[in-house]
């Protein structure tokens, strides 16, 4: 038989039963558009949960003295960072100093350990997102040496409002006893675990003065722009920062970038999960579009019709519903995903807000359509469609004429 | 001062737990401290020397205690931090600063925090007079060692004691029962830190120790020495003598 007449046959077949093939397109169409959807939501996620760590606080990129991050040692530090930063916002990054340790606080009779954290007030406004991230108050101001940040659950359990009075002791860096009295600027939002437990955050001369520590930085972290090479970017830092301990996000943060890798896994396999399940259905249509054509099949075979042209004819309709599928599936999900790429699901109607991996969630939930998104359920689809569509064809190809004809 | 006390006390508590052990030695160990510091109230100097690793200071100190509950300690040098101040009422601690003239009052997750900037913790001030309470002790030695006759005292944790050393081994001098060694080990039996006491001087008719250093053995050269002077025994301190408000005066 000539293709063309397969072809016609197949199209012929699949108008005949219109309600059946009908359902089974419309069913694969909203498989594949769900699946499209979801990848896209679950590929956002992901990315906007890297993209909150790293432009909230932590950066693409962080810069230390070597040995620092294994004993925060206060000594430990890199000591001219300001050539580091100018020569690293020379090649269009934004680098910020900062500079830690770790003391107490103390409001009437309340008292919690804290991590003290200098910044530079103007500088972390411009390369991240923290201080954007307030639930009360306002950013440091270096114009406000006394004024300072705190996270919101060391807000709670100090019982600490804007305005209040909180006393910071601690060891300065010559062994003195380091102590002054701060008030609340601002209360911050969830931005990290370790931020929002014990986040006690000044500007950096007023942290200089308070620990003694005239120069030098703890850490230097780096954002490098959108859609820049990461492990270009690295390599330029490292060039600049040579003999310092230079570390990607994904380093610094392995459990995050874990937890990213493992929702790509999660992702492969509920297109292969989907993909089953709708070719169970293509499946039972197919079965009973061949039983129905049992005594047809015989008589095409009595008249020379060949069992790979059968085999060919079933798989043909199969492929012209899936390929009606696609574009309906298409049709419709792929501008809802680049719709919801801009205007996201907002889910802080149904949860709180918290962190995983020390990283706070965004509680807005945007797609992100990749080619993968779209290639990964359509190609799920034509295989799984035609590993299905396979069984039936075989039987309508394997009937022996003579019984296909008087079948009743 | 505390840690002056803390070092006798450890003695004194190891003998306490010995009185379980029915030895004569105990006994009369746990006599001879229990006379001599029981109720004791005290007041003198003392000089407190600091160096680690990356700095070295010096803190001279007016020191105040009564009985085994009450101490306080305030700074009179160096300027920078005059005035700053510790007391100690049973098993709480406040400190005092001068600069911000406020109190904070250490919460019990604090205790194992540097005091001062020593390498003495606030729990050895809270603990150093309750080793009896939460240790089981017992003679694992007696007989010279380094020239001199001593008596080694091993204390064990008791079940469920809220302690941070998995043993603390105390060594006194046999003649007197001074003490002169103690050993704190952490729960895997290495040795965390060595505190030995010396210069023992006789003052108001009472021998005690006036030198105690304390090193850490993470952190080899750092050292803790405390020197006391001036000290006088039954002080009679006016009412309210150990209260916040004392601190800021």
């Amino acid at each position: 038989m000539k293709p063309a007449s397969i072809i016609k046959l197949s199209f012929r077949n699949v108008f005949r039963a219109r309600r059946r093939s009908a359902i089974t397109t419309l069913v694969m169409a909203f498989a594949l558009g769900m699946m499209i959807i979801y990848l896209s939501l679950t590929d956002g996620y992901s990315r906007g949960m890297a993209d909150n760590a790293v432009s909230m606080q932590m950066g693409s990129i962080q810069v230390h003295a070597p040995g620092y991050l294994e004993t925060r040692s206060v000594y430990k530090m890199i000591s001219s960072p300001d050539d580091y930063i100018r020569a690293i916002d020379s090649r269009g990054f934004k680098a910020v100093p900062r500079l830690f340790s770790s003391g107490l606080a103390a409001k009437d009779e309340s008292s919690a350990g804290v991590l003290i954290e200098g910044v530079d007030a103007s500088a972390e406004n411009w390369a991240f997102k923290m201080p954007r991230q307030l639930m009360d108050g306002k950013w440091l101001d270096n114009a406000d040496p006394k004024g300072v940040v705190i996270g919101k659950r060391l807000a709670r359990s100090l019982s600490a409002g804007i305005g209040d009075e909180i006393v910071i002791v601690s060891q300065a860096a010559d062994g003195s006893i380091a102590n002054d009295l701060f008030r609340v600027r601002g209360i911050l939002k969830s931005v990290s675990e370790i931020t929002d437990r014990a986040g006690f955050i000044m500007p950096i001369n007023t942290f200089r003065d308070l620990m003694v520590m005239p120069e030098g930085a703890h850490e230097i972290a780096v954002m490098i722009p959108a859609g820049y090479d990461s492990n270009i970017a690295l390599r330029i830092v490292e060039g600049i920062c040579r003999g310092q301990d230079i570390r990607s996000w994904q380093l610094l943060n392995p459990a995050l970038a874990n937890i990213i890798n493992i929702l790509d896994i999660v992702m492969i396999f509920l297109v292969i999960i989907t993909s089953a399940a709708i070719s169970i259905v293509i499946l039972n249509a197919m079965l009973m579009a061949v039983f129905e054509r049992i005594r047809e099949y015989g008589m095409m075979k009595a008249l020379g019709v060949t069992p790979f042209d059968i085999f060919c004819m079933v798989i043909v309709e199969i492929l012209v519903q899936a390929a009606a599928a696609a574009v309906i599936g298409l049709a419709f999900s792929i501008p809802l995903a680049i719709s919801l790429q801009t205007y996201g699901i907002d889910l802080s109607v149904l949860v709180d807000g918290g962190t995983i991996s020390g990283v706070a969630v965004s509680l807005a939930l945007f797609s992100y359509l990749t080619p993968f998104a779209v290639l990964t359920p359509l190609a799920a689809l034509f295989v799984f469609s035609l590993a299905a569509g396979a069984i039936p064809a075989i039987r309508a190809a394997r009937l022996d004429p003579i019984r296909a004809i008087h079948y009743t | 001062m505390n840690s002056r006390r803390m070092c006798l006390f450890a003695v004194m508590a190891a003998v306490f737990a010995m009185l379980g052990a029915k030895t004569p030695e105990a006994h009369e160990v746990l006599a001879k401290q229990d006379d001599l510091w029981r109720g004791t109230s005290s007041k003198g100097k003392m000089v407190m020397n600091v160096k680690t690793s990356n700095w070295k200071r010096s803190l001279t100190m007016d020191v105040y205690s009564q009985g085994k509950d009450y101490s306080l300690v305030k700074v009179i040098l160096p300027m920078k931090e005059q005035g700053t101040a510790t007391l100690k009422v049973f098993d709480e601690i406040y400190n005092y600063l001068p600069k911000t003239d406020r109190t904070i009052k250490l919460t019990s997750a604090m205790m194992m925090g540097s005091w001062m900037g020593s390498h003495f913790n606030n729990d050895d001030l809270v603990k150093g007079s309750r080793l009896s309470e939460d240790y089981n002790a017992r003679i694992t030695f007696q007989g010279r060692r380094d020239s001199e006759d001593v008596i080694e005292i091993t204390l064990t944790p008791k079940p469920d004691a809220p302690v941070v050393w998995g043993k603390i081994v105390v060594v006194a001098r046999a003649s007197d029962w001074m003490p002169v060694k103690n050993t704190y080990y952490d729960e895997d039996g290495k040795i965390v830190r060595i505190m030995t006491c010396s210069d023992y001087k006789t003052v108001s008719g009472r021998l005690v120790p006036t030198r105690i250093v304390m090193s850490p053995l993470d952190k080899p050269g750092e050292y803790t020495e405390v020197i006391y002077s001036d000290l006088t025994f039954d002080v009679s301190f006016k009412k309210g003598f150990f209260s916040i408000a004392e601190l800021r005066r």
